[in-house]
C-alpha cells in the first residue's frame, strides 16, 4: 500500500517491527504493523488519538508487549525481553522526573547504577546539562524549573546511558506553543549531533512534518503512509492521510471522460483522472494553497466564487467561498489579500491545476 | 516483502517482575493464612455440633428458636439503625460548618471532634455511668428511666461514631468544585436551590457511606453494650457471652456469621457509594473558599460549640471520675484508682503490653502494608493472583473484631495448626490487630501509589536500575508521610480496640483496654474509667508526636515539594 520510494530508510535497518499485533480485550490497538527504522534516523509516529502510535512505541520498549509478531533492535530478536534488558532512553509526556533528586541526581541516575566511578559521572552528567543548556540548573530540584526545563532534565537522562534508541512519547505536548516550536528544533539538532536512531510519537502535524526525517501516519492501529514529511503531504496515499496531515478541501464527485472529474454541475480537470474508469465515485481533494486567484498565471480549470468569510491568521489568510455552488478555502498571503481586496461578498475568479487535484475512490 | 509468520511473544520475566512477583505471593498467603482460613474455619465450625460432626443447619435453628438470641439480633438492628439517623445529620452540619462556612475556630472544632477516635468506645459509656448510673447525681433527669440499656448505648455509640462519620463527610464536602457554586451564582440560583442542587448531590455518596460505616461500627461494637448495656442483649455482647461465658464455641460461630451479614451488606454499598464518589471530583476541580457570612456562620458556630462542648463534657468527666475518691459520696482527689494492681492483677503491666502491641503493630504493619501495596499495583504478572490480593486486602474492612477474634480462636487453637504456638502470645495480638484494621492502611498506601507517576518503574527500568532502588530511593521518600499516617493509624487502633483482643489475650498479655472491660465487669468503675484515660492520653501522645514529625518532614522536604 505504501509508496516504494518512503517505505524503506536511508540507511541500513536498526530497528525492523515485523508483522506486530496488540489487543486490548476486544479492542486491536495494533494490526499486523510492520516497519523498518534506518539506523540514526528520526522517525515520527503521527496519528489520531487511539490510533496505536503510543501502544507501538511501548511495544518497542517492552512496557506493554506485543501479543504477536517480531521486534529486530539491531539485529537481535528483543520480542520476548523485558525492557530492563532492551537497549532504549525514554522520554514521557508527563516527564517522569524523580521528584525528590536534584537536577544532577536525575541525570546521573542510571549512570551510578552502571558502576562508574565518582568522578566519571561527575563528568558525564555536567557533559550533558551543558548539552541540554541547563549547566547552572544543577542542584535545583523538577518542581522549581519551567516545563520546558524539565523536559530538556528528562531528555539529559534518557541519553545519560548512550542508548542505541531514543523514544519520545508526546515529549511536547504538556508546554506552550512557543516553547514548544523552540524545544522541537533542539530536539532535532541534538538528534542530528549524536546520531542516535530516535522515534517520537506525536499528535501534532505540524510537529512530525517539521521534526522528522520519515513520518509514519497510523489510523484504527494500522499503518496508512511511510514517507518523508514533504511526500506524505503532497502524495498522501490514502484520503485518510489526504484529511489528517495539513488542511484539505475535499468534496465528493465522479470520474467523468478525457481527464476531468464532475463535482455536482461542476466539470474540474485532473490528471490523476486520466488513469480511472469514467463513472467511478472518486473523492475529490484539492490543498487550499493550491486553490488560486485567477490574477496568477497558472492553468487550470477556471471557477467563479463568491467570499463567504474570512479567517485572518496574519502572514496568510483562509477564505471560505463558495466556487460555482462548491464549498471551497483557499489559502492566500497577506500580500495578496490586500492585493485582490477580498473581504465578504468579493466575487473572483480561481484556478484549479490539473495536476495538483488528489482523487481517492469513494465508497457509495 | 517475503511473508512472516506472526508468532505470539512469550515475555521473558525480568528480576523486577519475579521480585514483585514474589512480594505479591507473599502477601496472597500472608491474607491466606491471617484472615482467610480463620474466618473460613469459623465458617466450618457453624456447622458441627461440640463433638466436631457435620450438623447442617442445626446450630442455626436453635440459634433461631432461642429466644434471647433472636432477640438480641433485632437490638442490635433498631440501636444501630437510631444511631445512624442521629449521627449523619449532626455530623454533616459540623462538617458543613468546617468545609463550607467562614466561622472561627475550625481547626479547634475538628480537633475536638475527632478525641474520640483517640479513646477506647467503652470511655464515654463509662462517663455516663457517672452521671447517669446508679450513683450519677444526674439521675434525676432521667424521671426514672435507666441510663443502663439502648438509652445508655445509643448515646455512647453516638460520641464514639461521630469523628468517624465526620471524616468521611468532611471529605466529601470538601471535594467539591468551586466553579460548580460560581456557575450557580452566575445563574442567580437561590441559597436554598444551590443547597439542593450542588451541595447536596456532591456529598450524597459521603454521606450514604458514612451511614453505613456508622452502622457497621455499632453493630459490631462490644466495649459500649458491655459496659452500659445492662440485661439489653445486642448480637456483639451475645457472642462474648456463648464463647468466654458458656463455651459454646458453636454457637458463638453461629452468631458470629450472623454478624457478618450486616456488615458485609454495610461494606458492599459503601463499596457502591465510593466508587460513585469518585465520579463527582474531576482533576482540575477549583478548591471552595467560603466568604463570611453571619448569618450562616454563626448559627453554624453555636451549633459546633455545643457539640464540642458535649464531648469535652463526656471526656471531662471521665477524666475527672477517675481522680475521685468515692463517686459521689467522697468528691476529694486521690490517684488511687491509678494504682491499677489493686484492682486487677496485671496492673500497669496491661498498659506496656498495649505499648508493645500497639508498637508493633504499627511498627511491622505499615511497612508491610505499604509494600504489600505496591507489588499489587506495579506487578505487571501473575495477574490473577495479584487481583485476588487486591480483594483480599480490602475484605477485613466487612470483618467485625469479635468475629475475626473467635475465628483466631478456633485457627489458632487448633491441635494441628502448626502456628499454634502463637496462641497466647503478644505475637497473636500483633497478627490480629494488623489484619483487623489491614484495609484502611491497604487503601491509604493504594491511593498515594495511585498519585504516583506510573512512568517512574518504566524510567528506570529503561535505565537498567532494578525496581527494588528505585522503590527505595523515590516512591519510599515521596510517600514517608502517608506511611507515617498508616503507622498512627495502627497504633491508635491497637491501643483503644477491645473487640478482637478480648478473645485472644492471656492473662500476661492482657491489653489495657480489656483490663477497662475486666476492671468495670469487676464493679472497679473508677480504676477502669482512670485506665481508659490513660488510653486516651497514651494514643493523644502519640498522636501529638506524629504532628510534629509530621511538620518536620514537610520542612525537609519543601525544597522539593514546592515551587
Amino acid at each position: 500500500m505504501a509508496s516504494a520510494a518512503g517505505n524503506a530508510p536511508a540507511a541500513a535497518p536498526y530497528l525492523v517491527v515485523e508483522r506486530v499485533t496488540k489487543r486490548f480485550g476486544s479492542f486491536v490497538a495494533l494490526d499486523d504493523v510492520s516497519l523498518t527504522v534506518g539506523r540514526g534516523e528520526f522517525v515520527c509516529f503521527l496519528g489520531p488519538s487511539g490510533c496505536g502510535k503510543t501502544t507501538l512505541l511501548r511495544a518497542i520498549a517492552g512496557l506493554d508487549p506485543q501479543d504477536r509478531g517480531r521486534i529486530i533492535q539491531g539485529g537481535r530478536d528483543i520480542s520476548a525481553l523485558p525492557p530492563a534488558a532492551r537497549d532504549f532512553g525514554i522520554v514521557f509526556q508527563s516527564y517522569a522526573l524523580f521528584p525528590n533528586m536534584t537536577v544532577s541526581a536525575n541525570v546521573g541516575y542510571g549512570l551510578v547504577s552502571l558502576g562508574r566511578r565518582r568522578e566519571e559521572v561527575e563528568a558525564r552528567v555536567r557533559e550533558l546539562l551543558t548539552l541540554v543548556g541547563l549547566a547552572d540548573q544543577a542542584w535545583k530540584y523538577p518542581a522549581q524549573l519551567s516545563g520546558g526545563q524539565q523536559q530538556r532534565v528528562a531528555l539529559a537522562r534518557a541519553i545519560a546511558t548512550d542508548p542505541g534508541l531514543l523514544l519520545l512519547d508526546e515529549p511536547l505536548s504538556a508546554l506552550d506553543a512557543l516553547v514548544r516550536a523552540h524545544l522541537r528544533e533542539e530536539i532535532k539538532a541534538l538528534q542530528r549531533r549524536l546520531g542516535i536512531t530516535t522515534i517520537m510519537v506525536t499528535h501534532d502535524q505540524e510537529e512530525a512534518l517539521s521534526i522528522a526525517d520519515r513520518v509514519v501516519v497510523m489510523n484504527r492501529g494500522r499503518i496508512e503512509q511511510v514517507g518523508s514529511p514533504d511526500a506524505v503531504y503532497r502524495h498522501p496515499d490514502t484520503l485518510f492521510v489526504a484529511g489528517f496531515v495539513g488542511r484539505m478541501n475535499t468534496l465528493p464527485g465522479v470520474v467523468a471522460e478525457g481527464g476531468a472529474v464532475r463535482v455536482g454541475e461542476v466539470r474540474i480537470a485532473a490528471d490523476a483522472a486520466s488513469s480511472m474508469a469514467a463513472g467511478s465515485p472518486v473523492q475529490v481533494c484539492m490543498r487550499p494553497e493550491d486553490v488560486l486567484p485567477a490574477d496568477t498565471r497558472h492553468a487550470g480549470t477556471r471557477l467563479a466564487a463568491t467570499v463567504r468569510g474570512i479567517e485572518y491568521l496574519g502572514s496568510i489568510a483562509r477564505a471560505a467561498l463558495d466556487a460555482q455552488g462548491l464549498p471551497l478555502t483557499v489559502e492566500v498571503q497577506d500580500t495578496a489579500l490586500r492585493r485582490l481586496q477580498l473581504r465578504p461578498g468579493t466575487t473572483i475568479e480561481v484556478v484549479v491545476p490539473p495536476d495538483r487535484v488528489l482523487l481517492f475512490p469513494r465508497q457509495v | 516483502m517475503t511473508v512472516i509468520a506472526a508468532l505470539p511473544v512469550r515475555c521473558v520475566w525480568s528480576g523486577d517482575d519475579r521480585l514483585l512477583a514474589a512480594v505479591v505471593v507473599c502477601a496472597s498467603l500472608f491474607l491466606l493464612i491471617a484472615l482467610v482460613l480463620p474466618l473460613g474455619t469459623l465458617f466450618l465450625k457453624s456447622f458441627e455440633d461440640q463433638q466436631g460432626r457435620f450438623v447442617g443447619l442445626a446450630n442455626y435453628v436453635r440459634y433461631v428458636e432461642t429466644p434471647g438470641l433472636a432477640d438480641s439480633l433485632w437490638n442490635s438492628l433498631w440501636t444501630a439503625g437510631l444511631t445512624t439517623a442521629l449521627v449523619v445529620p449532626s455530623a454533616f452540619v459540623f462538617a458543613y460548618a468546617l468545609t463550607r462556612s467562614a466561622m472561627p475556630g475550625k481547626g479547634m472544632f475538628r480537633a475536638v471532634a475527632l478525641i474520640p477516635i483517640l479513646a477506647p468506645s467503652l470511655l464515654p459509656a463509662l462517663a455516663l455511668i457517672y452521671l447517669f448510673g446508679n450513683q450519677g447525681f444526674l439521675r434525676s433527669w432521667l424521671f426514672g428511666g435507666t441510663i443502663y440499656g439502648p438509652l445508655g448505648i445509643i448515646v455512647s455509640q453516638v460520641f464514639y461514631t461521630f469523628p468517624h462519620a465526620l471524616l468521611i463527610l468532611t471529605a466529601a464536602l470538601s471535594g467539591t468544585d468551586a466553579r460548580l457554586y460560581e456557575a450557580a451564582e452566575a445563574l442567580r440560583a437561590s441559597r436554598i436551590r444551590v443547597m439542593r442542587t450542588v451541595t447536596l448531590p456532591t456529598a450524597r455518596y459521603g454521606m450514604v457511606s458514612a451511614a453505613f460505616v456508622v452502622f457497621t461500627l455499632v453493630i459490631t461494637d462490644f466495649g459500649i453494650p458491655k459496659v452500659i448495656g445492662g440485661s439489653f442483649s445486642v448480637l456483639a455482647t451475645e457472642v462474648y457471652k456463648q464463647v468466654v461465658g458458656q463455651q459454646n464455641f458453636q454457637m458463638g460461630a453461629v452468631v458470629g456469621v450472623v454478624l457478618m451479614v450486616p456488615a458485609i451488606i454495610a461494606f458492599a454499598a459503601d463499596q457502591w457509594a465510593q466508587r460513585r464518589q469518585v465520579a463527582v471530583v474531576g482533576a482540575r476541580a477549583v478548591p471552595y473558599v467560603p466568604k463570611p457570612r453571619p448569618g450562616r456562620d454563626w448559627p453554624l458556630f453555636a451549633f459546633c460549640l455545643l457539640v464540642s462542648c458535649l464531648m469535652l463534657t463526656l471526656v471531662g468527666i471521665a477524666a475527672w471520675g477517675s481522680l475521685i475518691k468515692f463517686w459521689p459520696w467522697n468528691l476529694s482527689f486521690t490517684l488511687d484508682n491509678y494504682a491499677f494492681g489493686n484492682f486487677i492483677s496485671a496492673g500497669w503491666g496491661s498498659w506496656s503490653n498495649s505499648i508493645q502491641l500497639a508498637f508493633w503493630t504499627a511498627l511491622v504493619g505499615a511497612p508491610l502494608v505499604f509494600v504489600f501495596a505496591y507489588a499489587m499495583d506495579r506487578a505487571r504478572v501473575l495477574g490473577p493472583v495479584r487481583d485476588l490480593a487486591r480483594f483480599l486486602a480490602v475484605v477485613p474492612l466487612a470483618v467485625p473484631g469479635l468475629v475475626l477474634g473467635i475465628a483466631y480462636i478456633f485457627f489458632f487453637n487448633a491441635a494441628a495448626n502448626p502456628l499454634g504456638f502463637l496462641y497466647g502470645t503478644l505475637g497473636i495480638l500483633v497478627l490480629n490487630s494488623m489484619v483487623h484494621f489491614y484495609t484502611v492502611g491497604h487503601l491509604a498506601s493504594m491511593t498515594q501509589l495511585k498519585s504516583l507517576d506510573p512512568e517512574f518503574e518504566s524510567v528506570s527500568a529503561s535505565l537498567k536500575v532494578p525496581i527494588w532502588r528505585t522503590f527505595a530511593a523515590v516512591t519510599v521518600p515521596i510517600s514517608l508521610p502517608v506511611i507515617l499516617d498508616v503507622a498512627i493509624y495502627l497504633f491508635v487502633n491497637a491501643m483503644t480496640t477491645v473487640s478482637a483482643v478480648v478473645f485472644l489475650y492471656s492473662p500476661a498479655t492482657m491489653p489495657a483496654s480489656v483490663a477497662v472491660v475486666q476492671m468495670d465487669e469487676a464493679g472497679f468503675a473508677s480504676p477502669a474509667a482512670a485506665m481508659a484515660t490513660i488510653i486516651l492520653l497514651t494514643s493523644a501522645a502519640v498522636k501529638g508526636l506524629h504532628v510534629r514529625l509530621d511538620t518536620h518532614l514537610s520542612c525537609r522536604s519543601q525544597a522539593w515539594r514546592r515551587r
